[in-house]
């Protein structure tokens, strides 16, 4: 039986939002977390990372209504007219 | 907002869209034309580069919509077709690479036994936070698409494993895989540029 992870997997578990982790994995991360200064960082930077770069792309998710209106226009009459 | 447009699904609309409605045209680009909008320029691509791509996209969705078997929904099936059109974008633009050379920098950075071979820096101690958040803004360009994309669909619109995999065509592990590629490759670009 394994009773702690070893610095590469806690790499991998530390960008992998979705893995779900048994109670038992859960106390061998957070132990981890809590003796390896290394991996401490590196958890902080990539979630750290990962909120700017969110924050970044919502930013400039911006789509000016009237030149969407306009382009939904054109692309109507465009694939209307090819039927 | 998914629910509104379940119907899109239905053998019958799909019908009218192949016989090319002008009802059903109209809703579907209006359902679906902002969202690819801000995608596009979510990905920070210039407006003109976005409306066409956004046009393109609409062009190859309805020309090959005949093929199209239903399995997934539009929605899906409408920005697979999108995210290739932003790769063949990218591959003109000469920034599509075909290896990831963050593999080769990931292994070096483990030792045998698999813990850290040099210890972790951390850029903090070398810039502030708003000079660290330019940074990130600045190495986000230089991720490669597809891992870019990945976390746009996945982390910032929050759609379902199974959505994105579809919409990307890859596997789930190879989705894993593109996240831990995209936030390791920005990580050390922050770490190399913070320190010159």
């Amino acid at each position: 039986m394994k009773f702690m992870f070893n610095c590469k997997e806690m790499s991998e578990i530390c960008c992998d939002e979705d893995r779900k982790l048994s109670i038992a994995q859960k106390m061998m991360y957070w132990m981890h977390i809590g003796m390896c200064k290394a991996c401490a960082v590196y958890k902080k930077q990539v979630e750290f990372m990962s909120k700017v770069m969110k924050k970044t792309i919502l930013e400039r998710s911006v789509a000016d209504e009237e030149k969407v209106s306009k382009l939904e226009k054109e692309i109507i009459e465009k694939i209307s007219k090819g039927a | 907002m998914a629910k509104q447009f379940e119907h899109f699904r239905s053998p019958e609309f799909l019908k009218k869209l192949n016989e090319r409605d002008h009802g059903a045209i109209t809703e579907v680009v209006n359902a679906y034309t902002t969202h690819l909008y801000r995608t596009g320029m979510g990905m920070n691509m210039a407006e003109e580069k976005v409306q066409d791509i956004c046009h393109n996209t609409w062009a190859t969705f309805f020309e090959i919509l005949p093929k199209f078997e239903g399995r997934s929904h539009v929605r899906t099936f409408l920005f697979g077709i999108f995210y290739n059109k932003c790769s063949e974008a990218y591959r003109q633009n000469g920034k599509f690479e075909k290896t990831d050379p963050i593999e080769d920098v990931m292994e070096s950075r483990f030792s045998d036994k698999d813990h850290w071979s040099n210890p972790i820096s951390d850029p903090e101690r070398h810039v502030n936070e708003v000079q660290m958040i330019d940074i990130i803004k600045k190495c986000m360009e230089g991720l490669p698409l597809q891992q870019k994309a990945a976390f746009t669909l996945r982390v910032v619109e929050e759609k379902e494993t199974e959505e994105v995999c579809n919409i990307l065509d890859v596997t789930n592990t190879n989705l894993r895989q593109l996240l831990f590629r995209g936030k390791n490759r920005l990580r050390e670009c922050v770490e190399k540029t913070a320190q010159l």
